[in-house]
This record gives structure tokens, C-alpha cells and sequence, in this order.
């Protein structure tokens, strides 16, 4: 201690540098964040018999391992808050608490790279899902439309069946007028007559079927839809997360 | 240009420390820096960083990094430098601009490792077919206008960025002993 006030005060001279004051001051400086502070030009000759170059190297050199421990721990972290996680500190030349927290920076991000592939898998499967369910929604569509097709077919046949009926009515007048050379015909156009009035009932039967149908394709397409508005804002949300981690 | 094709290394766990003004002049080089490079630091403040540049360097890479660490980002290279005698030394370097409290710029730091010779042998290749090519002119200008592309469609086809590659051959222990 002695020998460095002995060297302060022996460099206080004009023009003589005063070492102890200018490490001081670069100490105060890297206290404050300033890590460009460094002792320039350390005379090593003239004092060679004191400890003083050795604490000023030494300065310097806490000063360079702690410059590139902030440089490395920040760019690092920089990288891995814009979702790149491929940039680790590099722990050559870092030693004791340095390595540590380095290595503890590395393992963070390693488990952050972990998370972000599971993240994007979800996804991906989210993804196929919204897929497999638009088409499903389609094939609901399809089954809807047809339904509506054979109600339509269904009408026409009933009224074929009632036009049917209506000229069995009249082919039995008609066969009724010719007397007994009629009597064949009169028999077709009552069995015609029966004809139609079955067809009148199945197609009764499959108008009412097809009013079920329509009414379990509208409930199935309505629950679909709602079903499909859930995937897709949970979509649109996880886009939207994914955006704002990014 | 003085070569002796012998090479030099230092210890894995020291760092080579540089500090430049914003055109690259010198204003901190720490002993490991002096001793590893054979200059004194009277002979290195002041000066440009490309005291130590070595002809084997393609300009590209230099180039690169110039316009990286200018555009406020952090660059890595391997880089062969020339020591003061004409011995060489490979270096991993850390480049990275220094902001003022309004984020400007107002000089670049430079921490330099020992790198692994593995990666050190995948650079060798590349940087000869990039010297190859600056070697058909004589302008450094139009030396590193030609090989710039080379080293793109390089990374292109191992479709990587330039950090990317440079990480894919560094291990995070890079020359250390842990």
C-alpha cells in the first residue's frame, strides 16, 4: 500500500502521469457501465520494480473479461428473444462465475429451443387438423345438397303418382263406356290405380325420411360450423402469440 | 509481404482483446493482443486493424464483417492473421459495435479465441476458392466484388445464413478446455 502512495506520489510531477488516480477513475467509469475503459500505453520499464504495471494489466484484464462476458450473455439473449436459439455464449476464456452463468445462459436457451419445437409441432398438428376438418365440413355440405336433391326427386314422383292416378281414373271411365270390351282395360287401369297409390306412399315416406335427414345434415352443418370457428380462432390466436414472441 | 509459414497459438482460455474507433483505428489491444501478434502497444495504437491482416484473407470476409458490425450487428470469423515476424495465427473473432446512450455507434470491440482445427479446416477450402477468385484482379475493390457472390451461393447451397454456418462448425466451448 505504502509503496504505491510512495509511487503516486513520486509520478505527481508535472507532465509524470498519476497512475493510481487514472485506475481509479477507469474503476468508477466500468462501475458505471462504461466497459470501454481501459489504462492505455501502462509504462512496465519504469516501474518494474513495483507492483503497479501488474495491477493496472490486471485492471485491464478484468475489464476484457467482463466486456466479453456482457457481449457475449447479450447477444445471446438477443438472439434467442427474436426466436434464434442457434447463437450460444462461448464459453472459451470464460472462467469460475463467468462460465458459470454462461453455461446456466446456454442451458436456458437449449430449453427454449426444446419448447419452440414443441410449440411449432402443435402447430403443424393443429394445422392438419384444420384440414381434415374443412373437409369434413365439405363432405357435410355434399351430404346436405343431396338430401335436397332427392326431396326434389321425391316431389316430382309424387306428382307423377297423383297424374298417374288421375289417368287411371280416366282410363277406368273410358273402359267403363265400352262395356264389356272393356272390361280387360278397366282391370290394367285399377291395377295402375294401385300402382299410383302405392308410389304416392312411398314417395310420402321418403319426403317424410328426407324432412329427418335435412333436419339432422342442418344441426350436423350448424355444430360443424361452430366447431369450425373454435379451430380457427384458436388458430388465428396461436398465429397471433407466435407473432408477438417473435 | 514477409512470410514464414510458421504458426502460433496462445491458450484457450485467453482472450485476444482489440478495441477500433469507427474506421478501424486501433485504441486498445491487450497484452495477449501484443504478445500473440509480436507488436508492441505504442506500435499498435493509431494504427488500422489491418496491421495484422494476413495476404491469404479474402477480402470478402472482411468485407462482410465491415458491413455487418457498421449496420449495428455482431459478426463472427475465422480469420488467419500475421504476426509482426511473418508467423500466422487463426483466430475466432467476435466483432461487435459499442452504442452510446442515444444507440449510436462509437467503436467496435473485437474478442478473439483460439478456434478448433476442425473448423479451421472447413474455412481452409473455402477461403481458397475465395482467393482464387480475387486473385484474377487487382483492385481490392473488384477482388472482393467478385468473390462476395462465391461465398453467398456457398452458404445458399448449404442453405445456411452466415451466423447459421459460422455456428453450425463452432462448438460453444470453441478451443477451451472445460
Amino acid at each position: 500500500m505504502s509503496e504505491y502512495r510512495n509511487e503516486s506520489a513520486q509520478f505527481n510531477a508535472p507532465g509524470a502521469r498519476n497512475w493510481i488516480a487514472e485506475a481509479a477513475d477507469v474503476c468508477k467509469r466500468a462501475a458505471q457501465g462504461d466497459l470501454e475503459a481501459r489504462i492505455l500505453n501502462i509504462d512496465d520499464e519504469t516501474h518494474a520494480n513495483t507492483d503497479t504495471p501488474a495491477l493496472l494489466h490486471a485492471i485491464n484484464h478484468l475489464l476484457d473479461m467482463t466486456d466479453a462476458f456482457v457481449r457475449e450473455a447479450t447477444a445471446s439473449l438477443e438472439f434467442a428473444g427474436d426466436g434464434k436459439f442457434f447463437r450460444r455464449v462461448l464459453l472459451a476464456g470464460m472462467l469460475g462465475s463467468f462460465a458459470r452463468a454462461a453455461k446456466s445462459i446456454n442451458t436456458a436457451t437449449s430449453q427454449m429451443s426444446e419448447e419452440k419445437k414443441a410449440l411449432d409441432q402443435a402447430h403443424d398438428q393443429r394445422l392438419e387438423l384444420e384440414a381434415d376438418f374443412n373437409k369434413l365440413r365439405e363432405v357435410v355440405h355434399a351430404l346436405s345438397d343431396a338430401t335436397g336433391h332427392i326431396d326434389l326427386m321425391s316431389k316430382t314422383m309424387a306428382k307423377l303418382a297423383s297424374q298417374t292416378s288421375l289417368l287411371s281414373i280416366n282410363a277406368s271411365i273410358e273402359a267403363a263406356r265400352v262395356g264389356d270390351m272393356g272390361r280387360g282395360f278397366g282391370v290394367v287401369a285399377s291395377e295402375v290405380k294401385k300402382l299410383a297409390t302405392q308410389a304416392a306412399t312411398a314417395s310420402s315416406e321418403i319426403q317424410g325420411r328426407v324432412r329427418e335427414l335435412t333436419g339432422a345434415a342442418k344441426n350436423t352443418s350448424e355444430t360443424i360450423e361452430e366447431i369450425w370457428t373454435v379451430i380457427r380462432d384458436q388458430g388465428s390466436g396461436q398465429v397471433e402469440h407466435a407473432t408477438k414472441a417473435a | 509481404m514477409h512470410l514464414t509459414g510458421h504458426e502460433r497459438t496462445f491458450d484457450p482460455d485467453e482472450i485476444i482483446v482489440s478495441k477500433t474507433d469507427t474506421k478501424g483505428r486501433i485504441t486498445y489491444a491487450n497484452r495477449v493482443f501484443q504478445r500473440v501478434a509480436g507488436y508492441t502497444e505504442a506500435e499498435l495504437l493509431g494504427k488500422p486493424h489491418s496491421i495484422v491482416r494476413h495476404p491469404d484473407m479474402p477480402r470478402c470476409v472482411f468485407k462482410y464483417l465491415w458491413d455487418t458490425i457498421a449496420a449495428g450487428r455482431e459478426v463472427f470469423a475465422y480469420v488467419l492473421n500475421r504476426a509482426k515476424c511473418g508467423d500466422h495465427y487463426w483466430v475466432f473473432a467476435h466483432v461487435t459495435p459499442t452504442f452510446d446512450n442515444h444507440n449510436r455507434i462509437v467503436s467496435y470491440h473485437s474478442s478473439r479465441r483460439v478456434p478448433c482445427r476442425k473448423a479451421v479446416n472447413t474455412v481452409i477450402p473455402i477461403y481458397q476458392a475465395l482467393m482464387g477468385v480475387e486473385k484474377r484482379h487487382s483492385n481490392p475493390q473488384d477482388q472482393w466484388k467478385a468473390s462476395l457472390p462465391v461465398l453467398v451461393d456457398t452458404l445458399n447451397k448449404a442453405k445456411m445464413s452466415y451466423d447459421e454456418f459460422i455456428f453450425s462448425i463452432t462448438d460453444q466451448y470453441v478451443g477451451a478446455s472445460a
